[in-house]
């Protein structure tokens, strides 16, 4: 092949006429299944498609940021996708166990094949939201792309440009990264650091640990006897293929489950012994009366806590803050007046006090015990405290480096996990980051932000954000707190200069876009990603059917705006594909660093295995060596050990927000204040089983089985005269929704839940129809890590 | 998954009230005091339409199947499944009815009325018996119940016996009048029926819409029989008797609306 | 003939819906027309105690599908013999007999028939029979995450599982003889006293 063919097929792969035809037969047909899909042949038959001429290739759930990573079995016909199964693989042992997919997974072809995907490049008409698009060519679309990233950057600078947060898709070939090399090698763009997940997590567990590699290997759990899952639901949200599932085999092998959530949650149901019903964001309020039980019944392991933790008390004060409050000051009172008794917390947190006790005596006295934080009570108001009052528990029990314990934080797989990212987006030559949740601040007022907003790599911001790149990424209106707010940021021309959105739909983010440009889907193009935070597996996602229109893989967008600046021979490494540079991923990156077991690339593709796992026989304990010998083997912390007394927070010099020792801090939107009366609900947005954040939202299967609702518990509802089913109206200082309910026992009074994700639906009057829990939410980040805090918030509600 | 139509309330109704007509009129062409030409004519009246709620019933019966295309089919299963058996003897009917319509309008003497007429009403009867087989379901308790059945039996004596009035009422008033009491008492019949139903269904009685419609029901019944108006057979009647069919109709919608149990 | 059953776990289902997705995925079934659909049952009280609570309401799932009865009362009562039991004891719809009337959702007490509305006949799971006959698993019990449904001759499940075949809101399974074993979820001997219910209807 020639070069010139060669950069023809990276770049304009996907214009193909045959599945031209074949989509446009698809979309006019009824969208029945394979069997009208063919229908154009004159074929009527309205079964499924026999197995004559079927392909089965096997390959990685395009998963999108599920919490998971799932091996689908995809079979192909006429290359169209017939139907998906998935891992069945011989054996389904704990050390190698089956990575079967979901609902999401399972229903992709939904998504795949749905009507409304994005065909052509569309270049806005109409006001920014208002959705009036027409279609261009991609040559026009890479001359506009061209103009005005070159445009913004001889005017402002690079760090003019923006490519925001996203995960909608990645595979490394796919989503933000091939943006990110690109704009790297055009002398880079503003970076950002933290994410909409787990940025306090994030942050505070290394204030703790030094590390973010907390978390033993899965399988270790099989060693405990005790699980804690607070506001921690697998069943639903995943947090890693199979963590329901080990949770059900820790149970069998003898562990005593509890849940503690405000939701009685699929996790609570299938897998735990208990349920606790607690107050949303009164977490460290029953942490610190668990700590209050075990220190004053003398249940903390003494030895542990003088051998390897800092500031427990005043005997074990870092040097030179002997006098500051140690965490034993802040629980039994003796520095405030306030003794956080299980009294004191049961009337912030509507746990009894009795069972906060009972909690506090098995947690302390079961070992080895495991308390699982779920990332939801983290992306609230003080969100840092409850990571570290977690921890603390921890710690103070000695559950910490040990087999079957658990240190809690965040949790990353100890002695090394996932990759998360191998593609080489490059050095980025504009230095100065921004706190994730902040983008909204610097496209206002950048040139005033600082340090005190969480700027890092420079002291200050050169430019307010002029262009914004968005790949794979709906943050910019439907997953960003406040959307009226945003969506006035986002309408504003003389603040954003050009939006570019890259997706597979027309999104409410793409709707606000000044280019919306066409991506493929994950079965569409090659990529490759590791499991998602544990496991040792690495999935193949060849590319299984033909980008359909004229969609592109990102890659392949990027390749293309690459040659239009003239460095097509740079960005694509002489003319990679996305294929090779999966090659070169398994080759050079894998095989060299975490399997060298992993066979060579040309092999593992041939083989269809899909996936490469390595059987965890024996599962790594995080700081076991820290634990055996803390002396010699200090942790990364100032002081080498685990921090319950935290200098750096203390240094931060904000002691009411950030203080020092993890403390129960009343969050700015809270059910007890006056404002309360106001709004009297609190509310929160709970990653729904139907979607992967806002993906899937308009997937018939799941979005059927999984109907968008306001789910309210059966006081709430009788105090408002609502029925089962009614349309109601919920509402704040900013914004309002119109939603259908469902009365349910599983929500604890006083809560309602509106599941996040669902796409922004406004009417005339700006009334949200599509049930975005963001109508509601909050701009305002959390103090220390800047993360958001979107789950913090207090509504009011009546029938509508 | 509730399970409701109308349709089907419709065609059971209308068949049984169809047969209560066929049975009630064959009692009054034999006990009428009128000339026998008037007798006759009103009985052809009768059996033209007790003969047209049959044809009314059956393509109400039809537009609930989807795939009415297969229908010839539904008779398959005689051996286990009473709408087969509901099927045939629907069918065994309508065609006895035909041809007793056509020996009676044509006065065909070589055929005595008597041979249909007589089918007729045995398989009427038991129509009326497979019909409350088909639907009395032990998956479904609300129509395992004696109250459901009963309201099978009553229909056609208060369906057949009110429309005997509604023909015969200006034609022969005194005689009318039995009729009207027939249907009277299974109107009271019928609204205790619908009590039971409440009552072993452990619903209350306000929860029913129906109970309303069956008080007013009531309420005219007392009038109707007050000494004052007592032997006059005029408007109120037709207006009473209608409500009373009206009644139990609705009553009929209720037990056909119901819940799977187990789903 | 030995019969083949499931087994479902309401102890461990989590309600995710996988198996119902797979299995519309696998019959191409529009998002309404559901085979194997999962029950959200809820019951108990929540019992206000000052600023707690005493008492705490309880759920479970139960994810259910045709079960292949041994008297399949839908199979007596269709008129057009379109329901029948295939000679893997399985019961399967014959279309071409089919007539649409709906009369064997009302004899199912699981209401596993459903009116395809797209063929105007009747249609259910067929227990995936080009599967099992080439000893496979029916799309379903394969796809759980949580491993809570299984399949197999029905005395091997019974042997290995129990013999409880009805928990709260199912009949008792004289009824039918449904070929499944159920692991009753904690609190389903709760769930047959008092107010309990079906708290996702519309979704079934």
């Amino acid at each position: 092949m020639t070069d010139s063919k060669r950069k023809q097929d990276i770049i304009n792969r996907g214009i193909d006429r045959r599945s031209f035809i074949k989509w446009s037969s698809l979309l006019t047909g009824t969208l029945l299944g394979p069997g009208v899909m063919v229908s154009c042949d004159g074929n009527n038959s309205p079964t499924a498609s026999s197995s004559a001429g079927e392909k089965i290739i096997r390959t990685g759930c395009p998963a999108h940021n599920c919490g998971g990573k799932c091996l689908l079995k995809v079979h192909v016909k006429d290359g169209i996708i017939t139907r998906i199964e998935t891992d069945d693989r011989q054996g389904d042992s704990i050390a190698d166990p089956q990575l079967r997919a979901c609902l999401r997974g399972r229903s992709y072809r939904k998504r795949q094949y749905h009507p409304d995907r994005l065909k052509y490049p569309l270049l806005r008409t109409g006001e920014r939201g208002e959705a009036k698009f027409k279609k261009i060519s991609w040559d026009e679309a890479y001359d506009i792309m061209h103009r005005e990233i070159s445009a913004v950057i001889s005017r402002y600078g690079n760090s003019a440009i923006h490519v925001p947060y996203g995960t909608g898709s990645y595979t490394n070939t796919n989503g933000r990264w091939p943006a990110a090399r690109l704009m790297n090698m055009l002398g880079g763009y503003l970076g950002y650091y933290n994410s909409y997940s787990w940025a306090c997590t994030n942050i505070a567990t290394p204030t703790m640990f030094g590390t973010l590699a907390s978390g033993n290997q899965r399988q270790d759990w099989m060693n405990s006897r005790y699980i804690l899952m607070w506001g921690w639901n697998p069943a639903e949200m995943k947090d890693g293929t199979n963590s329901d599932y080990f949770i059900r085999k820790a149970r069998e092998n003898g562990a005593r489950v509890v849940c503690i959530d405000p939701r009685m949650t699929p996790s609570a149901v299938a897998l735990a012994d208990e349920w606790i019903a607690i107050r949303p964001g009164t977490d460290v309020a029953m942490m610190s009366a668990m700590a209050w039980v075990i220190i004053t019944e003398g249940l903390e392991d003494n030895e542990f806590i003088q051998k390897c933790c800092s500031g427990y008390d005043s005997s074990t004060m870092p040097e030179g803050f002997e006098d500051e409050e140690a965490y034993k000051d802040y629980i039994l009172g003796s520095s405030d007046g306030i003794p956080k008794t299980p009294e004191w917390a049961e009337k912030i947190t509507a746990v009894p006090s009795a069972t906060i006790k009972r909690i506090a005596r098995e947690y302390a006295t079961t070992s080895p015990a495991v308390l699982y934080q779920g990332y939801g009570m983290q992306r609230r108001a003080y969100g840092e405290q409850v990571v570290r009052a977690g921890a603390t528990l921890a710690a103070i029990t000695g559950n910490i480096g040990i087999p079957g314990g658990w240190a809690s934080g965040l949790a990353g797989q100890a002695g090394g996990g996932p990759f998360w990212t191998v593609f080489p987006s490059g050095k980025n030559p504009v230095k100065a980051r921004i706190p994730v949740y902040l983008w909204t601040e610097a496209v206002m007022k950048g040139t005033e932000m600082g340090p005190e907003h969480g700027i890092r790599g420079a002291d200050s911001l050169d430019n307010n954000i002029k262009l914004i790149w968005s790949v794979a990424s709906n943050i910019l209106v439907n997953q960003h707190g406040n959307i009226n707010r945003t969506v006035e940021i986002l309408k504003d021309p003389d603040l954003l200069d050009f939006i570019i959105v890259q997706d597979n739909f027309l999104t409410p983010s793409a709707k606000y876009a000044d280019l919306v440009l066409p991506a493929c889907t994950q079965f569409e193009t090659w990529g490759i990603e590791d499991g998602w935070k544990y496991g040792e597996e690495v999935f193949l996602t060849p590319q299984i059917v033909e980008p359909p229109f004229e969609t592109k893989s990102d890659y392949s967008i990027c390749a293309g705006l690459a040659e239009r600046f003239g460095i097509y021979d740079k960005f694509t490494e002489g003319g990679r594909t996305e294929k090779d540079w999966v090659a070169w991923f398994v080759d050079e990156i894998y095989r060299k660093t975490r399997f060298s077991d992993m066979p060579p690339f040309r092999k593992f593709a041939a083989s269809n295995a899909g996936v490469y796992t390595k059987p965890v026989n024996k599962p790594r304990v995080a700081f076991t060596d820290f634990v055996k010998d803390p002396e010699n083997k200090p942790l990364n912390t100032p002081s080498g050990k685990i921090e319950i007394f935290s200098t750096e927070l203390h240094n931060a010099g904000q002691p009411d927000e950030v203080p020092a020792v993890p403390k129960y801090i009343r969050e700015w939107d809270n059910p007890f204040d006056e404002k309360a009366d106001k709004y009297p609900l609190q509310a929160m947005g709970h990653h729904y089983n139907p979607r992967v954040h806002s993906t899937h939202h308009n997937n018939e299967w799941t979005m059927n089985a999984f109907p968008q609702r306001v789910f309210i518990n059966p006081i709430d509802a009788r105090n408002r005269n609502i029925k089962n089913g009614d349309e109601v109206l919920i509402w704040n200082e900013r914004g309002r929704m119109r939603l259908k309910c469902r009365i349910t026992r599983k929500m604890m009074p006083g809560v309602v839940d509106i599941p996040q994700g669902a796409w922004y639906d406004p009417d005339e009057d700006g009334i949200d129809r599509g049930g975005n829990v963001n109508i509601l939410t909050s701009e305002r980040w959390t103090p220390f890590a800047r993360g958001n805090a979107q789950h913090t918030i207090m509504v009011n509600m009546r029938k509508a | 998954m509730e399970k409701y139509n109308l349709s089907l309330v419709l065609f059971t109704w209308l068949t049984q009230a169809s047969v209560g007509l066929l049975i009630l009129r064959s009692i009054y062409v034999r006990q009428s005091q009128n000339d026998k030409i008037k007798t006759y004519i009103t009985g052809h009246f009768m059996l033209t339409s007790a003969f047209i709620m049959l044809v009314a019933g059956l393509i109400l019966s039809f537009t609930h199947l989807h795939y009415p295309a297969h229908a010839y089919n539904a008779i398959n299963n005689l051996g286990s499944s009473w709408m087969s058996r509901e099927i045939i003897a629907e069918t065994i009917l309508l065609f006895t009815v035909l041809v007793w319509y056509i020996v009676n309008r044509m006065r065909i003497r070589q055929i005595p009325v008597v041979i249909p007429e007589t089918i007729a009403i045995v398989s009427g009867i038991v129509l009326v018996y497979f019909m409350i087989r088909t639907y009395m379901l032990p998956s479904i308790p609300e129509l395992h119940n004696p109250s459901f059945p009963v309201s099978f039996i009553i229909t056609p004596v208060l369906g057949g016996a009110a429309f005997v009035f509604f023909f015969i009422r200006k034609k022969e008033p005194a005689y009318a009048e039995r009729f009207r009491l027939i249907a009277s008492i299974a109107f009271v019949l019928s609204f205790i029926n619908h009590l039971l139903f409440l009552f072993l269904s452990n619903s209350y009685l306000l929860d029913s819409p129906v109970t309303f419609v069956y008080i007013a029901g009531i309420i005219l019944l007392i009038v109707r029989y007050y000494p004052v108006l007592k032997n006059k057979t005029g408007i109120s009647d037709v207006i009473f008797l209608s409500l009373a069919i009206v009644c139990d109709l609705l009553f009929r919608v209720l037990t056909l609306t119901f819940t799977n149990p187990g789903i | 003939m030995r019969r083949y059953g499931f087994y479902i776990d309401t102890a461990h289902c989590s309600g995710c819906k996988t198996c119902q997705i797979a299995c519309q995925d696998k019959n191409d079934l529009y998002p309404e027309l559901i085979w194997r659909k999962v029950l959200d049952i809820e019951g108990g009280e929540w019992e206000e105690d000052e600023e707690t609570y005493k008492n705490y309401p309880f759920a479970y799932h139960l994810s259910i599908s045709c079960n292949h009865c041994s008297e399949p009362l839908c199979v007596h009562a269709c008129p057009t013999q379109a329901m029948h039991v295939t000679d893997i004891g399985s019961v399967g719809i014959d279309e071409s007999k089919c007539i649409g009337c709906g009369y064997c959702t009302w004899a199912c007490p699981y209401d596993a028939p459903r009116l395809n509305k797209k063929t105007g006949r009747m249609s259910k799971c067929d227990m995936c029979y080009d599967k099992v006959i080439n000893n496979e698993n029916p799309i379903c019990v394969d796809s759980c995450p949580m491993r809570a449904l299984d399949f197999g001759y029905l005395d091997d499940l019974e042997a290995r599982y129990g013999d409880k075949k009805s928990i709260f809101p199912l009949v008792a399974e004289d009824l039918t003889g449904p070929s499944m074993v159920i692991n009753p979820h904690r609190d389903s001997e709760k769930a047959g006293e008092g107010n309990s219910e079906i708290a996702n209807r519309e979704e079934l």
